[in-house]
């Protein structure tokens, strides 16, 4: 296959010839290529978001259900994982707890992912005092720490999902942008720019038909690594009571609630933990086997 | 050379004023009655009743222009004086002083602990890429980043304070108060500067003036601590500050965990009680500092590198 | 094009001891890879004397550069001697542990190479640099090192030493870079100097300089030198003998100014035409078919489908069926070429005596 050397840099820009393997057989290759932690992110990833979509439908219990009679039950029979401190089933609040954080950092990912991509193509397309500015204006934002940024628009806004995307967004969007404005720099340089240019293609032709499809799997890489920052920025932040509010059942919050009772009962700490932890990993697995070069 | 320094003063010097201009107007954004709220702040006292109101926003000169406004609170700023603490009533800039200080002798502890682990650890990684302790550690730098901060810390309470008995679970009275935030601060960082110096150092290993080095006799060990270290380090600098900077206050929830008095509890702590003057001359503070930090870092990186320092790559 | 340096006029060329330094013994180096691996010297055998010059000469492949990594057992990861002996007063380095490795590099065998900016640290001052082989070579008293640097320095012919113990690499100009080599290899009193195409990255004028330089040196601590070089007016201004590589093997060797005056291998024969640069008959420049090929472990001679003798009179049975072996012509010289008349053989005739 002629496209073999390309392959490494741009899977997924391929258009499609006749004759070459479909997407999955494609894709399936490709995941053989990589490390196997790859294809165990992408398992994890896949369970885990179908135990979130079903989770109002498979818990055994009401998440919100409290009993004082079963405070801090140790695992049973009738409960897998025990209880938390008000009686609430520890299994069913986990099945649901991850909906509004991953919600949350998937929505403000969507919006880093779109608005640093516009800005960086822009930037390298524009070039002279625009680039300038913008990419000045990344330099910068991307030096402060993000949940500092963000406890400061939850002072300034006052709490609320909302103004936590926006918070997020504010500082998230400018490794994206750096991305893909080296990407769209170094795409343009490519004789096949010139050549499109050459016949003819309009800017916005080219950036649509070229410069996007070959920016897609870096860019990929990058949003699956922030994916897991960005939970655990968003756990953090309801951890300490700006996030997702109570009683809505969240592993962070259940985390934080189950602090005065981690010697009783270790697992209510455990546990949530755990369900961050292995989200964060598997997506950061996924981030990680996309971006690397070389497989082993 | 002198006109990227220019620049960068500029873009500083530009910065530190609109952050102030940002820091100045929270208090005309978040509700409530903007003189109330900075008379509160200058008075340190919370009872005001609705004349004294009047009469102090006409002596205080709060009906004047907000940019007359602006210049003089800049100008009482400048010289740290930033009001009174709605909560504690004690001036501000010493309550910000005095965290920063804690936030920074905890944040080089993590980060020094994590240097301490990761130079070795990614150099010898470096001696043998492909090796089998190479893919045992950047299996684990993989992994290690997913760790939240706030799930490794309750656990590493209940297993070193709580089952073990060997350090506080939380506080900040002497040095063995330091240990377990540090440890659980510095697991991140950890991960990335062995990545960093592990990458470098695969770079710096192939170099040229290395198999000099060794055919002049120096054993391997020696090579490397002579003239790869250095090298190799490079990245890792940038990157140190880039995380010092990140943890002056970006630290806020291992520090609410342990209970730690700095910049992170700090800014927590004026928000939940919307202490206005501890939010203003804490956003200063840390902007202004990560941008000094970055600055430093990039002057630093300078002067360990000669090439650049005297001018011949730009 | 002439580099011949003024005072080393043929009958001033010093007798070279006797003593036999460096015995290399059938080297062979490879690269092993996936299913095969690929041999890039194939049983190399070279003797050096005390006080001697030898010039290793071939072109960029040839495996010149390999060898005299291998020498100092600083081959890169991916290669590796997979036999033969290298005896270094009669020790075989190859047996070395690592601690004797450390004794004998720099201290016995020192190497220069062909990139001296890049060769040298760039954060590490240069001073610093010459001292390390001193330190670990000759203990000397920590009052006396800077001293002795400056004097090292001096030696190399580098101006106002004093002052350039504190530079940096990129501070100096590649001829004062490779003097700033010499000076650091010199420093731990070697016997033996590999010299990795010493001057190549270097100025004409400057290449003159250095190789003086290099002379210098060896007459003055009974030095011996291997030359690692493709320019064979190097070889002619300043090696004792001399020894062509072609595709991982010597094709010919022997005292320079014979084996330059008159070669007689096809391959050497070839390279002083290219370097005399000058035109044929027809009004063009000599140079030899195509580059090495990669390496056919198969019968017959390497050098065959590019020899140009071959070519002219047509290719011999023998020189397809069998690789021919280093031998003696004239007493102190040795070619590896059917078409040679040699101790061992006649020179064959084209088209073959074996039908």
């Amino acid at each position: 296959m002629s496209t073999e050397t390309a392959l490494p840099l741009l899977p997924f820009a391929g258009r499609t010839v006749a004759g070459r393997p479909s997407a999955l057989r494609r894709f399936l290759s490709f995941a053989r290529s990589r490390h196997w932690t790859f294809g165990v992110g992408i398992a994890l990833f896949a369970l885990i978001a179908a135990l979130l979509i079903a989770g109002p439908w498979v818990t055994p219990y009401n998440p919100a259900s409290q009993s004082l009679l079963r405070r801090l039950a140790s695992p049973s029979a009738a409960h897998w994982l025990g209880t938390d401190h008000l009686g609430r089933d520890l299994l069913s609040r986990i099945l649901v707890g991850g909906q509004f954080s991953v919600l949350i950092a998937m929505v403000t990912l969507f919006l880093c992912v779109t608005i640093g991509t516009v800005v960086g193509i822009i930037s390298a397309r524009s070039g002279g005092w625009v680039d300038e500015i913008i990419m000045r204006l990344v330099d910068l934002l991307i030096s402060f720490p993000d949940v500092v940024i963000a406890i400061f628009a939850i002072a300034i806004l006052g709490p609320g999902y909302g103004t936590l995307i926006i918070s997020l967004t504010i500082i998230g969007w400018t490794p994206f942008a750096r991305l893909s404005r080296g990407l769209a720099l170094v795409i343009s340089a490519k004789e096949y720019i010139s050549a499109a240019e050459v016949l003819g293609c309009s800017r916005t032709f080219i950036i649509v038909r070229h410069i996007i499809p070959n920016t897609l799997r870096p860019i990929a890489a990058i949003t699956f690594l922030r994916f897991g920052h960005k939970l655990i920025t968003v756990g953090g932040l309801s951890f300490i009571g700006l996030g997702v509010q109570p009683p809505q059942a969240d592993w962070a919050l259940m985390l934080a609630e189950a602090q005065p009772y981690v010697e009783r009962m270790p697992l209510l700490v455990i546990v949530p933990g755990l369900a961050i932890f292995l989200t964060a990993l598997s997506v950061t697995w996924i981030g990680q086997g996309l971006e690397l070069k070389e497989a082993r | 050379m002198w006109t990227i320094a220019l620049k960068r003063f500029t873009l500083l010097c530009a910065t530190c004023v609109f952050i102030s201009l940002l820091a100045f107007i929270v208090p005309y954004m978040n509700g409530g009655d903007p003189a109330r709220t900075i008379l509160r702040s200058r008075m340190g006292d919370v009872a005001l009743d609705t004349e004294a109101v009047e009469a102090l926003r006409i002596s205080l000169g709060l009906e004047q222009p907000l940019y007359v406004q602006y210049l003089s609170w800049l100008k009482a700023a400048l010289s740290g004086d930033f009001g009174y603490s709605f909560v504690s009533r004690a001036p501000v800039g010493q309550e910000v002083l005095r965290s920063l200080g804690v936030s920074f002798t905890l944040a080089m502890a993590a980060l020094g602990l994590a240097l301490l682990v990761a130079l070795p650890m990614g150099t010898l990684v470096a001696l043998k890429p492909g090796g089998r302790l190479d893919n045992i550690v950047t299996f684990l730098t993989q992994s290690l980043v997913a760790i939240p901060e706030y799930w490794f810390a309750p656990i590493s309470v209940l297993i070193f304070s709580l089952y073990l008995g060997l350090l506080p679970s939380a506080g900040w009275q002497g040095p063995s108060y330091i240990v377990l935030p540090a440890l659980v601060l510095s697991l991140r960082p950890m991960a990335y500067f062995t990545r960093v110096t592990r990458a470098a150092m695969i770079d710096v290993l192939q170099a040229p003036y290395i198999t000099a080095a060794l055919s002049r006799g120096l054993s391997m060990r020696q090579t490397v601590v002579h003239h790869g270290l250095r090298n190799g380090s490079m990245p890792v600098v940038t990157l140190f500050a880039l995380w010092l900077a990140g943890l002056l206050g970006g630290s806020v929830v291992v520090e609410v965990i342990f209970s730690i008095p700095g910049m992170g509890r700090l800014i927590y702590e004026g928000v939940v009680n919307n202490d206005v003057p501890v939010l203003q001359a804490s956003f200063m503070c840390i902007v202004v500092l990560s941008i000094v930090i970055n600055t430093i870092a990039d002057v630093l990186y300078i002067l360990l590198n000669p090439v650049v320092r005297m001018g011949h790559v730009h | 094009m002439d580099k011949r340096l003024p005072d080393t006029a043929d009958d001033a060329r010093p007798e070279p001891a006797r003593d036999v330094l460096l015995d290399i013994r059938n080297l062979h180096v490879s690269v092993p890879g996936k299913g095969s691996s690929k041999t890039i010297i194939d049983g190399l055998s070279l003797q050096l004397r005390s006080g001697e010059i030898v010039a290793l000469v071939g072109e960029s492949g040839s495996g010149k550069s390999m060898t005299a990594l291998s020498l100092m057992r600083l081959l890169p990861s991916a290669a590796s001697i997979t036999g033969g002996q290298v005896l270094f007063r009669g020790r075989d380095v190859l047996g070395m542990s690592p601690a004797e490795l450390n004794h004998l590099r720099g201290g016995h065998i020192a190497m220069i190479f062909q990139q001296p900016q890049g060769m040298l640290d760039p954060t590490s001052r240069v001073g610093v640099q010459v001292a390390e082989a001193l330190w670990k070579h000759r203990r000397p008293d920590r009052s006396s090192v800077k001293e002795r640097v400056i004097k090292l320095l001096a030696d190399v012919g580098i101006p106002a030493p004093a002052s350039r113990i504190d530079c940096y690499a990129h501070e100096l100009s590649g001829g004062m870079a490779q003097r700033v080599m010499i000076a650091a290899a010199m420093s731990g009193e070697p016997q033996l100097l590999i010299a990795d195409e010493p001057t190549t990255a270097l100025d004409v004028t400057v290449q003159v300089q250095i190789l003086k330089l290099l002379d210098e040196q060896r007459r003055k601590r009974n030095l011996a030198i291997l030359l690692i070089t493709h320019d064979l007016s190097i070889v002619s201004a300043i090696a004792d003998r001399v020894a062509v590589m072609y595709a991982g093997r010597i094709v010919e060797e022997g005292p320079a100014r014979e084996i330059l005056k008159q070669p007689r291998h096809p391959y050497t024969r070839a390279l002083v035409q290219c370097s005399l640069l000058k035109a044929d008959a027809n009004g063009r420049l000599y140079s030899i078919p195509a580059a090495p090929t990669a390496l056919a472990t198969g019968q017959g001679c390497r050098f065959l489908p590019r020899c140009p003798t071959a070519a002219a009179n047509g290719i011999s049975a023998h020189c397809l069926e069998q690789e021919p072996q280093l031998s003696i012509y004239d007493a102190s010289c040795m070619a590896r070429c059917w078409a040679v008349a040699c101790n061992d053989h006649p020179a064959m005739a084209a088209s073959g005596t074996h039908a």
